[in-house]
């Protein structure tokens, strides 16, 4: 099993659910993809890229061939697959292994120019999930009921807990609609030698400085935000998909 | 003067009590109520007030609320950090201290003592722990460990180790998945030694005494 990487260009994205009557972006996801792939990027999918939580197998079998062979088109380049796991596709702990060029991995610690940096999807630290994880799961599948109904009851939760977790943000630093969890989690690890820490699990896309020229990244989910974070040679930063995209000026 | 609201009537008859209070029938319409205070009874001057002590009982809320939570995070979260200069001596081999260090930045020296001298074992890098066989196991340190330039540890305290691992899972795996190696690799080179026909004070040398006796231990004798 795979936790220990190294890697000098590398893209992470999060939180694609794919198959999920919310992801509406499959196709931009696989332009992305594609044009990552163009740009000799390593990729890593930071958990919950397949739902496989709240729809039948029918609909991900649909869904999933295409962005499949988007993963392919990245290992005929050499670039390497990393898809870590999350709470909705929990499944695939049965699989965690080097499946050619994709690498099944429950958490990587990447080196990056010197720089350390850990990619986790970050659902050990909701503190609903640890607490109540029977009822969570019930309530995940619950919830895919309701979202087939209505994919827009996703944005309206989604806004509640942003709305909910004003007061919260202003006084503390965390990110805008989280739990202050996940950064005393990174906080945790970033003192345990830890330069970027990057999660995903929450949907809620920012960075936050931990101090000590440390930060915590979460780069949202594909169903609401277009972002991403890059690694290059050390040098994290939060990007939007285009930005990373940008086609270079033709020359004359 | 109390009247019935439907009807404005001022001719009511007495109907019970509800708890506690007295109610009141009207003959003319049969509505039934109690005289309480409705909001329109309080003073405009009232409502402010009232506001303000919500507000205040709020803050105050909040205020034991962070009081306990938000320092017992930070107490918990609060490990000892250390720093050691370059050539400085974290412990000594034989010593009884029971701590874990984790690198947060520099490097560790593990070497160890034998009769022909001191044989240097492994370089512990940043993110790597050390440290971590006297705590599991309370028992002397097997090894001695010595900064390589300005070093920052963190300290990891025998009761504080199950709290560390409820707070950051992965670390857990991360020691389990590290000693593992320790041991697949300690027994590829024992076996390696074996097939080369060394004999077995030698491979006491090679593996090192404590990972052997270790090994010697579990092995069960014919």
């Amino acid at each position: 099993m795979i936790t220990q990487i190294q890697s000098g260009k590398l893209i992470v994205i999060s939180d694609l659910h794919l198959g999920s009557p919310v992801c509406r972006t499959k196709r931009q996801i696989i332009q992305f993809l594609n044009r990552a792939a163009n740009q000799g990027y390593e990729l890593c999918i930071n958990g919950d890229g397949f739902e496989v939580a709240q729809v039948a197998f029918q609909k991900l079998a649909k869904d999933v061939p295409d962005f499949l062979r988007a993963l392919k088109v990245l290992g005929n380049n050499g670039c390497n697959v990393y898809y870590v796991v999350g709470n909705h596709d929990i499944i695939l702990e049965n699989f965690l292994d080097d499946w050619g060029n994709i690498k099944i991995a429950p958490f990587l610690n990447v080196i990056s120019g010197g720089q350390r940096i850990r990619i986790e999807h970050g659902h050990l630290y909701d503190p609903f999930l640890v607490r109540y994880p029977q009822l969570y799961e019930f309530l995940t599948r619950f919830a895919g009921l309701l979202l087939r109904a209505s994919p827009w009851l996703y944005k309206a939760w989604i806004a509640f807990q942003n709305f909910s977790s004003y007061h919260r943000t202003k006084r503390d630093q965390v990110i805008h609609g989280e739990p202050r969890n996940f950064t005393i989690a990174a906080q945790e690890l970033a003192q345990r030698g830890f330069d970027y820490i990057i999660f995903g699990h929450t949907h809620h896309v920012n960075e936050v400085d931990l101090g000590d020229g440390k930060r915590y990244f979460n780069p949202g989910s594909s169903m609401l935000d277009r972002s991403c974070v890059e690694v290059v040679n050390g040098k994290v930063r939060l990007l939007e998909w285009d930005q990373l995209c940008v086609k270079a000026p033709k020359t004359v | 003067m109390i009247t019935c609201k439907p009807y404005g009537s001022n001719s009511l008859v007495k109907s019970g009590f509800d708890r506690g209070m007295q109610r009141y029938r009207c003959p003319s319409c049969g509505f039934n109520f109690t005289n309480t205070p409705t909001r329109e009874d309080h003073t405009d001057a009232a409502k402010p007030l009232v506001l303000l002590l919500y507000s205040i009982g709020k803050s105050i809320y909040h205020w034991i609320g962070n009081l306990i939570s938000g320092n017992e995070n930070k107490r918990f979260a609060r490990e000892l950090v250390v720093e050691f200069s370059d050539g400085e001596k974290i412990f000594t081999e034989g010593d009884s201290t029971r701590e874990m260090y984790i690198v947060q930045s520099g490097e560790v020296q593990i070497t160890k003592r034998f009769s022909s001298g001191e044989i240097h074992l492994a370089t512990i890098t940043k993110g790597d722990f050390v440290g971590e066989m006297a705590l599991l196991e309370f028992l002397p340190r097997s090894a001695t460990a010595k900064a390589v330039g300005k070093t920052r540890l963190v300290v990891l305290q025998p009761g504080g180790l199950l709290l560390k691992f409820r707070r950051d899972p992965t670390f857990a795996f991360e020691m389990l998945q590290r000693l593992s190696h320790r041991i697949r690799h300690s027994d590829e080179r024992f076996f390696d030694a074996l097939q080369r026909g060394i004999s077995v004070d030698a491979i006491q040398q090679i593996v090192g005494v404590s990972e052997f006796t270790s090994f010697q231990e579990s092995t069960p004798k014919p």
